[in-house]
């Protein structure tokens, strides 16, 4: 410690202000020109409370995005004026990369031409039924624009699962909305080796017929037949 | 209080206060902390010639993410409370001229001059500062489709911005903000990946092995054409392995990172991580800011 302090003592009564505190080779070194030690004491105060402050806003935001408890939330919540403007807010962004959940698998928008489609149709599988045209995504694939396709998509088959079809026309609307031939459009998810065969046979996340009225074009979701009623119906054939 | 009155005041204090006043305020080399911003810059640019070609299917004129529709799907959710510390100068500018493509364009165009300017040391600390909030100003206009990827460089872009500029193969000056914007960007990194590790184990996929081929799994979004049914990544013993070398190299990579800080073993490892993670789920630039930031970690004199 001794040691440490020698070359403080002497910076001290000249104008550095905190050489005290470096380690042996960086005190050793503060006498050199174009050097800048340190900040002042108040300064190191702010930056200090700003530091614990810093870091445990953006712990919490990042452990909030597996279930937070009601106070981890409200705290996170009361923190979002600071980390959104900055965008250091994780925001239920999948910072764990992979669960093999269905949100990750490959979303792709499916667009027909065909007029009239049956309500079957609309979630008649396989994927790449000759019906269906696929908007592709943009740019490389693991590059932005792919992963910017994806959100888009995963995105609105998460609200369209939540039972949320307004939220989900918003979102696809302008992907349709100049096309006048496109009369549905459709959701789907890319089998993956994950995936079973139950999984893959699932039906398409989202389906909706295009409604076109003079200007005006809307959405208008149909859900897929229950697969009890569709048994029922054979059975009475 | 007189200078020497204020150094022995600061002799008496506890030695964790004095610990922390030694690891965030001395000197570092500016050197060290402008090859980590050049290699952020670098990341940057390449992200934001990414976003050239679809920005304006996103977000111009009257794009799923255009200002309008953006406000009509918020307002339809009820969400207009959470979004409104989601500031950008785009919502302005848009506003402005009108949600046109060549706006966006222009703005990915500044960026791009920005990390070029910053990364050779040019444009003073203002450019640093203005590439951080240009980049910030993009990654909220996205909101919606940003990632975790605009996570990482917010936090990294910000970090390096408090270093004085300087080029990353330029001469060697010690100054105090370059050992802090080092240091931040090497602590946010950490507890960045404790929060990984802890909701990676939140989930039962990275406990039962699957969550390494969960990572490889989207066909039709991968970089590389691995995988598949006849692959070696389909047996359950290398998914298994890649799944726990994933969960257990990282902490252990940080931990020598920070224990033998001059070595390159640490690093090494969690650059290991780091492409496993972006071969097998296509994840490049994450994994490329995930390196670059853990390379802050290291011994800078």
């Amino acid at each position: 410690m001794s040691r440490r302090r020698k070359p403080a003592s002497q910076s001290s009564s000249s104008t550095s202000k905190s050489e005290n505190s470096l380690p042996d080779d960086q005190a050793a070194n503060t006498d050199e020109p174009g050097e800048n030690a340190g900040p002042g004491s108040n300064l190191k105060i702010l930056l200090s409370l700003w530091l614990i402050f810093h870091l445990f806003a953006i712990t919490l935001s990042y452990t909030g995005v597996v279930g937070p408890s009601e106070t981890h939330s409200q705290i996170n919540e009361a923190l979002q004026v600071y980390l959104r403007p900055a965008h250091f807010a994780a925001d239920g962004r999948p910072i764990y990369l992979a669960r093999g959940e269905a949100s990750e698998q490959p979303h792709r928008l499916q667009t027909s031409r065909l007029k009239p489609l049956a309500d079957a149709n609309l979630f008649a599988l396989p994927i790449d039924d000759s019906r269906w045209e696929t908007v592709a995504p943009p740019g490389a694939r693991g590059l932005g624009g792919n992963d910017r396709y994806h959100r888009w998509l995963s995105t609105a088959a998460t609200l369209s699962g939540n039972e949320q079809p307004s939220l989900v026309a918003e979102l696809l609307l302008p992907a349709v909305i100049d096309d006048t031939e496109i009369k549905a459009v459709r959701i789907v998810r890319l089998p993956t080796e994950l995936t079973t065969t139950a999984d893959d046979s699932a039906a398409p996340p989202y389906a909706a017929y295009v409604a076109r009225k003079n200007a005006n074009v809307s959405l208008v979701q149909v859900v897929q037949p229950r697969l009890s009623t569709q048994q029922r119906g054979d059975d009475d054939e | 209080m007189s200078d020497s009155a204020t150094d022995r005041s600061r002799e008496t204090l506890p030695a964790a206060i004095q610990g922390w006043d030694r690891f965030w305020f001395s000197p570092g080399s500016t050197r060290a902390a402008a090859r980590i911003r050049a290699g952020l810059c670098l990341i940057t640019a390449i992200y934001f010639i990414g976003a050239w070609g679809d920005c304006t299917r996103w977000l111009a004129g009257d794009a799923p993410f255009s200002v309008n529709r953006t406000s009509t799907f918020l307002q339809a959710a009820g969400l207009e409370n959470d979004a409104r510390w989601i500031v950008s100068p785009l919502f302005l500018i848009d506003r402005l001229f009108g949600g046109h493509g060549l706006v966006y364009r222009a703005y990915l165009l500044i960026g791009i001059g920005l990390c070029a300017a910053v990364a050779f040391g040019r444009g003073r600390q203002m450019a640093c500062w203005a590439l951080w909030i240009v980049f910030v100003g993009w990654a909220n206009r996205l909101m919606l489709l940003a990632g975790v990827t605009e996570i990482l460089l917010s936090l990294g872009l910000f970090a390096a911005a408090v270093a004085p500029p300087a080029a990353a193969v330029g001469s060697e000056r010690r100054d105090w903000k370059a050992g802090f914007s080092l240091r931040l960007n090497a602590v946010q990194i950490t507890l960045f990946a404790a929060c990984t590790i802890a909701t990676m184990l939140a989930g039962s996929a990275w406990w039962n092995g699957l969550a390494g081929y969960a990572l490889l799994a989207p066909i039709e979004d991968r970089t590389l054409g691995i995988g598949g049914p006849d692959s070696i990544f389909s047996q359950a013993i290398v998914y298994d392995l890649i799944t726990h070398g994933l969960v257990i190299a990282l902490p252990i990579g940080m931990l020598l990172c920070w224990v033998w800080r001059r070595s390159w073993i640490g690093p090494a490892i969690v650059i290991a991580w780091c492409a496993v993670v972006a071969i097998l789920g296509s994840h490049w630039l994450y994994g490329l800011t995930f390196a670059c930031l853990a390379l802050s970690i290291r011994q800078d004199d």
